[in-house]
């Protein structure tokens, strides 16, 4: 069965075996009770070790080996096991209210929304919770066809923006609904802006631009009554667009009556080097957010909205039963306190800075490197066979993977060969350092 | 708007008491507490409207066992708890797991596992007897409601399903989809397409229910197989196993008979326990009344012990078979603090032999509510399994005409006595007590129905 590679590394391989192996007996052991258990799924079971521990930018294993986790499903903005907010969890349920129902409300609920309306672009006030980020973008699509009345949504190919069948319909990978039957109607999809690999050959910005906006012009112009363009303002991959693509995209939206959704679940609360990647581009009619809004311990997800868009409520936008959780907003507001206090988002500035000059380094010598792109901690490195082909290395990188890993280094492979870097935001110079390190020994010691 | 909203849309309260209602105006007039009044306002100018929450009814300061404080200090007795209150609130065991959890290791990437997870899908499994063996996690019943919708797909490669009106299976899209409700359907356009309706078992005012026979319900399950000879390509049916809020309670031969049909039919049997399941009526999950096993179980609420939002996934080996796909793509999917909480919350049940009070307390509540019935006319019906009940109130009892106004006033009355329940359907009294409930809290709980009951009767 051919397995897609497209959203991470596979958990099926001969690599992934031969890492596995030379784990110990131990965490062997459990990672086959876990496969006796679990449903077997890509990217998760059967998974690759066996957690014991979390502390800032690192995890370790049940054998105590430790790994810088570039990855950590996005949650660990604020670092893992952040002490403050766990700290802030553990007040909570001293203070006696971890949890209340959704008809009554509590001020860690309240305090977490007023935060987000204060650290949010102008212009967004109306905030509603719910567990996950899947969910978070089932309300933020809900919110736009209540309003508009309309049902239609476009979207990105190869975009990922949850695991529900609305968000596998906006969602553009074949992993998570081909041959699943008919999706949720109405879900038109265009290609994300990319740069380096453009179909055209174009190599000036603006070209490359006129032609994915082209693609927008053209659905828009026979379906109109579109009720939401959702989008990541950076994709995963990640391709840093233009000011210019999204405000164009924004001019559109404004033109036909569509609200524009950004799906920051992972780039919100400082990744990119700001608080909302929206920052680098235009305000959104809804912000969703999610990951690390539980402060690295909780599922906690929302979105974030205008004050004009606060007329249904005599609907429901999202009738979860986590919607007031004071107990994740304690550990949400714990985290976004933590990233202030320590200027995190600068420091995401700063590293990512830095980080991105070393590997502009690393690509003068080792032409594998096709590609770097990114902003702030979200980075990406296209592994290519060949420069001028553009090539995909994709057997490579995932070689390149494993032997990091055994170095300490933990990272996630996307589409097949794009090494993907979001560390915890908390990480010093060293710990970039310890980066490149991996990265060029790999290099250095593994051949196409 | 409002107004004409509360006349045209009455019959629409399905899933709640409504937050715009007369009622609640003069709930909200009455508030006098300037603290509370202070915080509701920032709730309302933070939050998005929506039904059922912001605006929001009171402002609660802490919880503990089976009651609710406000911020003035005052304390409801929680019937309602969103589901997640099975073991009450606060349990000093299940507190103390969680937060040694957090000093070990609060979150696991779902590409890696962890010993807690691993212990709760066992756990799990063996609640099950080990006929239902393969577990997923979700941080929402939603979310688990979508992995088995999927999984259906996958295992069945058709994309039809039936489910049943009026029930709830969450708010995505799928899950409105399935769900039954035209409060959830209404301006959303198109859903997603196959997912076919059947009238549910309603013992009360079901038009197919014969009150003559001992299995009066069995037409529900044979319309169900009429559906699938004409429809085809029926890949699940998705049900709750007794209908929450309202409370339906269908006969041991309704599913058994809904058994063969899927079995017959090669069609996959997934049971929502979502608000039932973790011991609300008697068993650890409700199908184990009907000696019937499903092919997919969907859990969650209390799971999380009321401190973690955690869902689950249980299945049959043989659906095993989507290595290759994303059931669920869910960040928490290895969620180690939830696994705790669970695995906690079980702990506590079985060592209080929690099950064997809500038996008990299932025979005591019949009888209770019967003896109320008896007293006041405006109960129509009462009905209910383990500690999962409904009193329907009506203006008479041959017409069966449904009191919604006096219903409404019965809740806020209940609401000032210190008990909070929900009013589902306009004119049903849901009642969700902790199961740790005594004999004595449940006695005065139902006390202050009988005394709302006897002052608007």
């Amino acid at each position: 069965m051919k397995v897609s590679k497209e959203q991470g590394d596979s958990n099926i391989s001969e690599i992934r075996d031969s890492y596995v192996r030379d784990l110990g007996e131990d965490i062997r052991y459990w990672i086959e009770e876990d496969a006796r258990y679990f449903l077997h799924q890509a990217l998760s079971t059967p998974v690759m070790n066996i957690l014991a521990k979390t502390q800032g930018a690192y995890i370790e294993d049940l054998q105590g080996k430790k790994y810088l986790d570039l990855h950590g499903n996005g949650v660990h903005n604020a670092g893992f096991s952040n002490p403050e907010v766990i700290r802030a969890v553990i007040k909570q349920l001293e203070d006696g209210l971890a949890f209340t129902p959704r008809r009554y409300s509590n001020l860690p609920a309240i305090k977490l929304a007023r935060k987000l309306v204060d650290i949010s672009p102008e212009g967004l006030n109306r905030v509603l919770f719910c567990p996950g980020g899947s969910e978070a973008i089932e309300m933020a699509v809900t919110l736009a066809k209540q309003f508009t009345g309309r049902w239609k949504t476009l979207s990105y190919w190869d975009s990922y923006h949850g695991n529900g069948f609305q968000s596998s319909s906006i969602g553009g990978e074949e992993h998570f609904s081909t041959g699943q039957g008919p999706m949720v109607p109405g879900a038109f999809h265009v290609e994300f802006p990319n740069y380096y690999r453009n179909p055209w050959g174009l190599e000036h910005v603006e070209d490359i631009d006129e032609q994915y906006l082209r693609q927008i012009d053209v659905i828009l112009k026979r379906n109109p009554d579109v009720a939401a363009i959702i989008g990541e303002p950076i994709s995963s991959t990640p391709v840093v667009p233009s000011i210019h693509y999204w405000q164009q995209v924004k001019v559109r939206c404004e033109k036909h009556g569509i609200f524009l959704i950004f799906d920051e679940i992972i780039e919100g609360l400082g990744r990119t080097g700001k608080w909302f990647a929206s920052e680098h581009y235009v305000t959104p009619d809804v912000l969703v957010l999610g990951k690390s809004l539980g402060g690295g311990l909780l599922p906690f997800a929302g979105i974030i909205t205008k004050e004009e868009y606060n007329t249904l409520q005599h609907r429901s936008i999202g009738h979860y039963t986590h919607e007031k959780n004071p107990l994740c907003s304690a550990a949400g507001l714990a985290a976004i306190e933590y990233i202030e206090a320590h200027s995190l988002a600068e420091n995401a500035n700063q590293l990512g800075q830095y980080l991105k000059g070393r590997l502009f380094e690393l690509k003068e010598q080792f032409p594998v490197i096709g590609n770097i792109a990114g902003k702030g901690l979200h980075l990406g490195i296209d592994l290519v066979k060949d420069p001028l082909t553009k090539e995909r290395a994709t057997d490579y990188a995932e070689r390149v993977m494993y032997y990091c890993l055994r170095q300490g280094v933990a990272f996630k492979v996307i589409e097949g060969n794009i090494l993907t870097l979001r560390p915890a935001l908390t990480i010093c110079k060293d710990d970039a350092d310890l980066i490149i390190e991996s990265l060029e020994n790999a290099f250095s010691t593994l051949t196409l | 708007m409002l107004e004409k909203l509360k006349k045209a849309e009455m019959h629409l309260k399905t899933e709640g008491d409504i937050n715009l209602s007369v009622e609640r105006k003069a709930w909200q007039e009455n508030m006098d507490d300037p603290l509370t009044t202070e915080i509701l306002e920032k709730d309302s100018l933070f939050f998005l409207h929506q039904s059922l929450s912001t605006p929001c009814l009171d402002v609660l300061e802490s919880t503990e066992s089976i009651y609710l404080t406000n911020v003035q200090g005052n304390k409801y007795m929680d019937f309602h708890g969103n589901s997640v209150h099975q073991l009450g609130y606060r349990n000093a065991y299940i507190l103390d797991q969680v937060k040694k959890q957090l000093d070990i290791l609060p979150f696991s990437p779902r590409r890696f596992t962890n010993l807690p997870a691993v212990e709760l899908a066992e756990k799990l499994v063996n609640l099950t007897n080990g006929q239902l063996s393969r577990v997923l996690f979700a941080p929402g019943g939603t979310s688990a409601m979508s992995m088995a919708l999927k999984l259906a797909r996958i295992a069945s490669g058709k994309f039809k399903t039936i489910s049943m009106y009026d029930s709830f299976h969450g708010a995505s899209m799928d899950s409105i989809s399935v769900g039954g409700e035209y409060l959830f359907h209404r301006e959303l356009g198109p859903l997603l397409p196959g997912c076919i309706h059947v009238p549910p078992v309603d013992t009360y005012r079901g038009m197919w229910y014969n009150d003559h026979t001992q299995d009066g319900d069995l037409a529900y399950a044979n319309y169900i197989e009429y559906i699938i000879e004409k429809e085809g390509d029926i890949g699940a049916i998705v049900a709750e196993t007794m209908r929450s809020t309202v409370v339906h309670v269908p006969s041991k031969a309704y599913w058994k008979r809904i058994r063969q049909i899927c079995d017959k039919h090669q069609i996959l049997l997934i049971l929502d326990e979502v608000p039932i399941g973790m011991g609300r009526t008697g068993n650890m999950f409700a199908y184990q009344h009907y000696d019937i096993i499903p092919d997919m179980l969907v859990i969650g609420k209390g799971l999380g012990a009321g401190i973690v939002p955690m869902a689950a996934l249980v299945c049959k080996e043989e659906l095993n078979i989507a290595g290759h796909a994303a059931l669920g793509h869910f960040t928490h999917e290895k969620n180690p603090l939830g696994s705790v909480a669970a695995l906690a919350a079980i702990q506590v049940m079985e060592d209080q032999n929690v099950l064997q009070h809500v038996k008990m307390m299932d025979e005591w509540m019949q009888a209770r509510l019967e003896n109320l019935q008896n007293e006041h006319k405006i109960i129509g019906h009462i009905r209910g399994k383990g500690l999962l009940w409904a009193i329907e109130l009506v203006k008479n009892r041959e017409t069966k005409e449904k009191d919604n106004v006096v219903t409404e006033k019965i809740l806020y009355r209940c609401l000032k006595n210190g008990l909070s329940m929900k009013v589902s359907d306009g004119n049903v009294l849901s009642l969700y007590p902790p199961l740790i409930i005594s004999k004595n809290e449940m006695e005065i709980a139902i006390d202050i129905i009988g005394e709302s009951i006897r002052h608007y009767e």
